[in-house]
């Protein structure tokens, strides 16, 4: 064999899965996008009224999610520069281990962590019976579970360990030189950290920032169990369309509408972060 | 513990004054008690071997590193415990640490920036200076496109830009290849006499500090262990370690007793000093082999061990009966020079031999 054939047979097995799991069945989806369904069935034709219908009635949802999902994006992001930074250049050799406990925290189950949180902000909860057994408050308060916000804490912890991984990747590469070379051109530290450091790990920034932004959008577990019945986030909506109305066209028009935006949003974020860079 | 203390001739005050500065980092004292003085104009080197601490010195200079004791003032003004970004120095780093995400003028320019200096003065400076380190070409490239030497040149315009008071160099050539390095040693001479300011620099390579600088300080395990001119240290090193760490050098170990020195290769010569042991040192270009029977002031007997043409001069050494040997450097080839084997005689001048105790 040669190099060639080589390194095709290597990438076979992998390719198989993509093509097998992800882009046959994308294709497919996006084709019958344009379908529509009859007494139930599945009728091939060109319309575009799925994507029509999707803006009409699922509007409000898709932006809601939309915003939710930036709102998660950009906090996880925040939060994990603020650790990674520490992690990098404030805790000298404890760095390491604050990335290893971070890491640690990825054994933890994505349900187990909904359910931790249910547990920690309902009604019943540690959160309440704290603040009730300490007098703070006489009652329960029904506030921390169950809208928007239980979504937005509970996301943003499931994602941050993610985040957290390319952004330290990238203050890795930050050298403790350049941090003193400014210093010694007389910038501040908070002129060091917007004028040197930040624009050094602005590829972890971008990368965690568009991983957290479309885990978050496209999540539609997190709404059904903390959301609350005024959380109404799209993914909850395209997944009722396969499964309870076997409106396949509409869920897939959905989602490519989902996709479409979310990566939209993606490109934007990019070429603004772009344009900000310093000259 | 104390040297350089002396005042100029000519009355200047000191730009740099360091008085008892020390830095102790846990149990190391990483720099003893030291005094040093640093005159406007002064292309001033810190020399020593790895670990003598003469890093930690220039750090406490510019200020990234608190001294444990001691003041340190520049132009009169204390600045112990002033920042770097408060002080009147710029550093070239060891390793350069160019900003990455910025191109040349921009690295140039960015002190300039924070500063506040308006945008065409700014320009200018930059310009300037870019010129002066030779780097105009390269203005718009970012450092990972610049080989070594023009990120050490690109550091040094960043610096430069700023008009230090005082530039401090940590192991400029270090990271340099041979060539390059005296061509960029060429170039900070240059530059030093064009712009006329105060440089100082940490170097482990006694060649640079002798082809730089006017004032030499010698560190060793952290003192201070002679300061003075090259010329100075050279013709007169204060301890053995200097002598053997600047040059070349023929140490020869022996006891002083009541004015006399009685060194170990049956030499005897008159030495005005305290009993103990010491050691005579000796250059090697002040040595002359011959065979028998030339006439020498002081003269020790002896084989020749080998003879190694090196160029601009031949090095002999000469096997001396008591196992230890002389290195002597003779210019020019000789036709009828001593052969390896033969029976010769080491001759110098008796001043050419300084008696140093031996502690």
């Amino acid at each position: 064999m040669d190099g060639g054939r080589r390194s095709l047979a290597f990438l076979a097995p992998s390719g198989m899965v993509f093509v097998g799991l992800f882009a046959a069945p994308f294709l497919f989806l996006f084709v019958v996008s344009f379908w529509s369904v009859r007494t139930f069935k599945l009728t091939p034709g060109f319309t575009l009224d799925n994507y029509a219908e999707t803006f009409e009635k699922y509007g409000w949802p898709l932006a809601f999610t939309l915003m939710i999902g930036l709102s998660i994006a950009l906090v996880t992001t925040v939060l994990a520069l603020l650790f990674a930074y520490a992690a990098r250049f404030k805790v000298g050799r404890f760095g390491q281990a604050m990335l290893f406990v971070c890491l640690l925290t990825l054994f933890g189950g994505y349900l187990v962590k909904i359910y931790a949180w249910k547990t920690i902000l309902g009604t019943e909860g540690i959160l309440n019976s704290a603040l009730v057994g300490l007098g703070i408050i006489g009652e329960p308060l029904t506030v921390f579970i169950y809208n928007p916000g239980a979504v937005v804490v509970t996301l943003v912890h499931f994602l941050l360990p993610l985040a957290v991984l390319p952004i330290y990747a990238s203050l890795r590469g930050v050298k403790d030189i350049t941090l003193e070379a400014a210093r010694d051109l007389g910038a501040t530290p908070r002129q060091t950290f917007f004028g040197i450091v930040l624009p050094q790990c602005m590829p972890g920034l971008t990368a965690a920032f568009t991983f957290s932004f479309l885990i978050a959008a496209g999540d539609y577990v997190t709404p059904r169990y903390v959301g609350g019945p005024y959380t109404s986030m799209i993914g909850d909506f395209i997944e009722g369309q396969f499964s309870l109305r076997f409106d396949w066209p509409a869920g897939a028009a959905m989602a490519f509408t989902t996709m479409g935006c979310s990566l939209a949003i993606v490109a934007g974020v990019r070429a603004l972060l772009t344009l900000m860079r310093p000259r | 513990m104390t040297s350089g203390a002396t005042p100029r001739p000519d009355g200047q005050e000191p730009l740099v004054r360091l008085r008892g500065v020390s830095k102790r980092f846990g149990q190391v004292e990483a720099v003893r008690p030291l005094d040093l003085d640093i005159y406007p104009g002064d292309f001033y080197a810190l020399l020593g071997p790895s670990g003598c601490g003469k890093t930690t010195l220039l750090r406490m200079i510019g200020g990234f590193i608190a001294p444990t004791t001691g003041t340190i003032s520049i132009a009169g003004a204390d600045v112990t415990r002033a920042g770097p970004e408060k002080r009147p120095t710029n550093m070239v780093f060891q390793g350069y640490g160019l900003f990455p995400h910025m191109s040349v003028r921009q690295n140039v320019g960015y002190g300039l920036k924070i500063a506040g200096t308006a945008e065409n003065e700014r320009e200018e400076r930059v310009k300037a200076i870019m010129a002066l380190v030779r780097i105009d070409e390269l203005a718009e490239r970012r450092p990972d496109a610049l080989s070594g030497g023009q990120q050490q040149r690109v550091a040094l315009a960043r610096a430069l830009v700023m008009r230090p008071r005082v530039l401090l160099l940590d192991e400029p050539l270090a990271a340099l290849d041979l060539k390059l390095r005296k061509q960029m040693q060429e170039e900070l001479r240059r530059i030093h006499k064009s712009i006329g300011g105060t440089f100082v620099f940490v170097t482990h390579d006694q060649g640079e500090a002798m082809g730089l600088a006017n004032r030499i300080a010698v560190m060793e395990a952290g003192a201070c262990v002679q300061e003075g001119g090259p010329e100075e240290i050279y013709a007169r090193p204060s301890t053995r370690f200097v002598s053997t760490f600047i040059g070349d050098a023929n140490v020869m170990p022996g006891e002083r007793r009541a004015g006399t020195v009685a060194l170990r290769n049956g030499l005897r010569l008159a030495s005005a000093g305290a009993d103990g042991p010491v050691v005579a040192v000796l250059r090697p270009e002040a040595v002359t082999v011959t065979r028998p029977g030339a006439a020498h002031e002081v003269q020790v007997a002896g084989t020749l061990a080998d003879a190694v043409f090196l160029g601009a001069y031949v090095r002999y050494r000469v096997a001396l009966p008591d196992g230890e040997e002389i290195v002597a450097h003779a210019t020019g080839a000789r036709d009828d020079a001593p052969k390896p084997g033969e029976a010769v005689v080491a001759g110098w001048a008796p001043a050419a031999l300084r008696i140093l105790d031996d502690r």
